[in-house]
């Protein structure tokens, strides 16, 4: 017994001892030995795969555009720019011609070639595939190889959006074609960053491509650490053991780590929306005069400002500030709880103990969410509380994201709070969105005129002609309220002062990472 | 010992069936979830069927029953398809090293401190302890830990805020080697979450330790031992704390069983990459494979750990016998 716990004993004065003395000395904080130069970032979630064909998840995306190049990069304001294509043309309406760029080799010394982009749009568009925005490219009839040096797309009519999507990491054939789905955890891609290592759950490391043929990175390479809270994530880089965080992060960590001198905190308005999908096929909420008086109702500023402490930005209607479509011309029915009562009362609605009726029917819903994000949990209370001062019956149902969205889905819900993400051309927000047999037409919502403008909007070419279709389609939608829109969700970036040179993308793409240098490390 | 492994198997088996059943009454569709929200009706249904998910329920499960008795767990939906044995292989000698660093901080603190409260009841020390202990029950994990790093981290700047170093057996190896650096880093990362998840831990331990010691103090023998003349420390340790500590053992063991399944919290907030966080994940996403196979890896520790406190019984107290 004694020798045993002696033994015990000298092991825990050991534990203790190198506890200390690795303390307050430092061994270089949480840097792993070697890591000079090496800039680390800190993500919420691990990537659920490195091929980005399959990516679904934001951490994927960000690792796919780190390895990997697309065709086209979208740049700050989402305009797409040469990249593995140097240029392309439209010989007619739905042809398009690329001519890709010479002299590129993939991490493993291949060369690239056109054989690399037509199998991999023939990989997602593979009726079989688990590509997760397949439909986003199905308007896709043909993709041909001309030369080793040039494709040819072909589309079923013309497809205006094409080249937003076209972004999406060009995978090597030779490696692909295996189907040993290696990709997925050992990328290989044309991109400034060759892929090392991936400690599951925890961290991937990355290396600069010396050959990259968009210069060389000027940093070692990249350490992307997997730290799931956020506010670990806020109180990690605070302490300098992460130089680079970005959304999402919670608006009272954000407004902590402003104050700060070691770090630079950069807000702007990001591709996404918070918004209310409102089911337009069932009682009181089929009523258009009965949504109108809910948006009246809704205090957009109040929830930017007291829930999301201006990290969001309150909406005014469908198109982001941050879309070339936008304009703020187009706007959706504003805070004026009077005009919803008028608005009620000229509908045939008669206040009876607090709460509206109508043929004897209660003026009741049901607002739903998901659990997973506190802020939109507060938004719905705060909803609720709103709506149930002017004399709506409200009742909230919180639910995880699985259960929640599948409800939605099948169009079970009447109002909902959700985003949309990645909002790159309009099109991506509103074609399946509201024409009639759209696929994400959850609030059930139809009406001729449009369907006609959005698919006009996507078989225009012409970017000015397309603006004013959609702020046309906008202000319909303004007007019947389908969907509320309550906030342009911000983007913001912490980085290390130490970090120069790094050009937010309100993406959340982090590819111009291979132009920062690091000081002091 | 033969039947109670037959037991556990039957335990076993009943897990994976109550998981299988679980998962498929929940809703969430992992074809829906992995094909994101742009996706369209026919695009989940064509997935649904290349997953085999529009299979009746039975045959799914009489299919991974089948496998998972050849020791094939499947792949993940939706991690690149990766094997679920290699995931949970890759996951789970971290929650270990966790769960058992956090053991044998709290058997370390909470033994001695049981001990001298009950050898000092009613004295100040035992008032305090006891009043500290139900303080550290009541305080929710994740808000000690985000204490934690803001002291450790933030303010005094010792410790790192997140992540795993080298694992401790490596990191021994590299100083038999003389390269001490990797073992003092990997002990800074696992202070932090070791502290947090052993609080509960040092409480239960602690009230045990005492409730079993007073017991035995008062007991015939340590009367005797004490009238032929034992120091104090002899009749504590040696003929006391060896009988007190049987009922403290089961806690180890059940305890050490839950903190491999349930150190969920602490290892998010930590960015700790065990177990917890790959389960956790794989519900949320409805990852089916993952779910099913972590969770019956975790019963089946349990079970062994379950096991060998049983074992450990009959070797602490000589009158146990299985037969």
């Amino acid at each position: 017994m004694r020798t045993r716990s002696t033994w015990l004993g000298w092991v825990l004065v050991g534990c203790l001892a190198g506890l200390l003395v690795g303390g307050p000395v430092g061994v270089g904080r949480a840097q792993a030995p070697g890591s000079a130069g090496m800039v680390r970032i800190g993500l919420d979630v691990d990537a659920g795969t490195g091929d980005p064909r399959f990516a679904l998840d934001s951490s994927a995306y960000r690792l796919g555009e780190l390895v990997y190049d697309g065709l086209v990069y979208l740049n700050n304001r989402q305009a797409p720019e040469p990249s593995l294509a140097s240029s392309w043309d439209t010989p007619t309406p739905t042809t398009w011609v690329f001519h890709l760029r010479r002299g590129v080799t993939f991490h493993d010394g291949q060369p690239f070639t056109a054989d690399d982009v037509v199998y991999t749009f023939e990989t997602i568009l593979d009726p079989s595939s688990k590509a997760p925005y397949r439909s986003l490219y199905t308007p896709i009839t043909k993709v041909e190889k001309v030369d080793a040096y040039t494709v040819r797309m072909t589309t079923s009519a013309p497809y205006a959006p094409l080249l937003s999507y076209l972004n999406i990491g060009i995978v090597p054939k030779h490696i692909g074609e295996k189907n040993d789905g290696s990709l997925a955890s050992h990328p290989v891609g044309t991109g400034p960053f060759r892929f090392v290592s991936w400690d599951r759950g925890s961290k991937i490391t990355l290396e600069a491509n010396a050959r990259y043929w968009g210069g060389a990175p000027k940093v070692r390479g990249l350490v992307i650490n997997i730290v799931p809270d956020n506010s670990a994530r806020a109180a990690a880089v605070e302490a300098g053991d992460l130089d680079f965080i970005h959304s999402p992060l919670s608006p009272q960590d954000v407004a902590r780590l402003r104050k700060s001198s070691n770090l630079i905190v950069t807000k702007m308005t990001g591709l996404g929306i918070t918004y209310l999908n409102i089911n337009t096929s069932v009682w009181p909420l089929s009523d258009v005069k009965v949504r109108q008086a809910l948006a009246y109702l809704t205090d957009r500023q109040a929830i930017a400002a007291d829930i999301y402490q201006g990290m969001d930005q309150a909406a005014t209607s469908l198109l982001t500030p941050g879309l070339w479509a936008y304009t703020g011309s187009v706007r959706q029915p504003e805070y004026n709880p009077a005009k919803a009562r008028a608005l009620l009362q000229e509908d045939g609605f008669t206040l009876q103990g607090g709460v509206y009726e109508k043929d004897g029917k209660p003026l009741a819903i049901e607002l739903w969410t998901h659990s997973e994000d506190p802020n939109r949990v507060q938004a719905v209370e705060f909803l609720q509380n709103a709506w149930q001062k002017y004399g709506f019956r409200v009742k909230v149902s919180t639910n995880e994201w699985p259960t929640f969205s599948s409800a939605v889905y099948a169009s079970k819900h009447q109002v909902a709070l959700l985003g949309w993400l990645n909002i790159v051309d309009p099109d991506r927000l509103m074609f399946n969105q509201f024409t009639s047999n759209g696929g994400q037409n959850w609030e059930k919502y139809s009406n001729p005129t449009v369907d006609a403008l959005l698919q006009r909007g996507r078989t225009t070419l012409d970017r000015a002609a397309r603006a004013k279709i959609y702020q046309q389609a906008a202000q319909i939608l303004a007007n019947d309220q389908p969907y509320d829109v309550l906030l342009y969700q911000g983007y913001v970036v912490v980085q290390s002062a130490q970090l120069h040179g790094f050009v937010p993308n309100p993406s959340g793409n982090l590819k111009t990472l291979d132009a920062v240098t690091l000081g002091g490390r | 010992m033969l039947r109670r492994l037959a037991q556990m198997v039957v335990v076993l088996f009943g897990i994976s069936l109550l998981v299988f059943g679980l998962l498929h009454l929940v809703p969430g569709d992992p074809a829906a979830l992995l094909l994101g929200q742009q996706a369209t009706a026919q695009d989940i249904a064509r997935l649904r069927h290349v997953m085999g998910l529009d299979r009746p329920v039975w045959y799914q499960f009489v299919q991974y029953v089948a496998r998972a008795a050849r020791g094939d767990l499947g792949t993940s939906i939706f991690l690149g398809g990766q094997r679920v044995t290699v995931l949970i292989g890759a996951h789970l000698p971290a929650t270990a090293e966790l769960a058992f660093a956090a053991m044998a901080l709290a058997v370390a603190v909470g033994v001695p401190v049981g001990v001298l409260c009950a050898v000092r009841q009613y004295s100040l020390i035992d008032v305090v302890s006891m009043a500290v202990t139900q303080i550290g029950v009541s305080m929710p994990v994740f808000w000690l830990g985000m204490l934690f790093i803001l002291l450790f981290s933030l303010q005094l700047r010792w410790l790192p805020t997140f992540g795993r170093g080298m694992p401790l057996p490596a990191a021994f190896l590299a100083m038999l080697e003389g390269n001490g650096a990797p073992l003092v880093d990997s002990l800074r990362h696992l202070a932090m979450p070791a502290m947090t998840l052993a609080l509960s831990a040092v409480v239960l331990i602690t009230r045990m330790v005492r409730s079993a010691m007073l017991e035995v103090l008062g007991q015939d023998y340590v009367r005797t031992a004490r009238s032929k003349g034992l120091t104090a420390r002899a009749v504590t340790y040696r003929h006391a704390l060896r009988n007190a500590v049987l009922p403290v053992i089961t806690i180890v063991g059940l305890q050490v069983g839950a903190l491999l399944g349930g150190a969920v919290v602490t290892e998010t907030i930590f960015a700790w990459p065990g177990l917890g966080q790959l389960l956790i994940n794989a519900i949320s996403q409805r990852d089916f494979p993952v779910v099913q196979g972590a969770t019956l890896v975790i019963a089946l520790v349990f079970s062994v750990i379950n096991l060998a406190v049983d074992v450990a019984y009959a070797w602490l107290d000589p009158r146990i016998h299985y037969g």
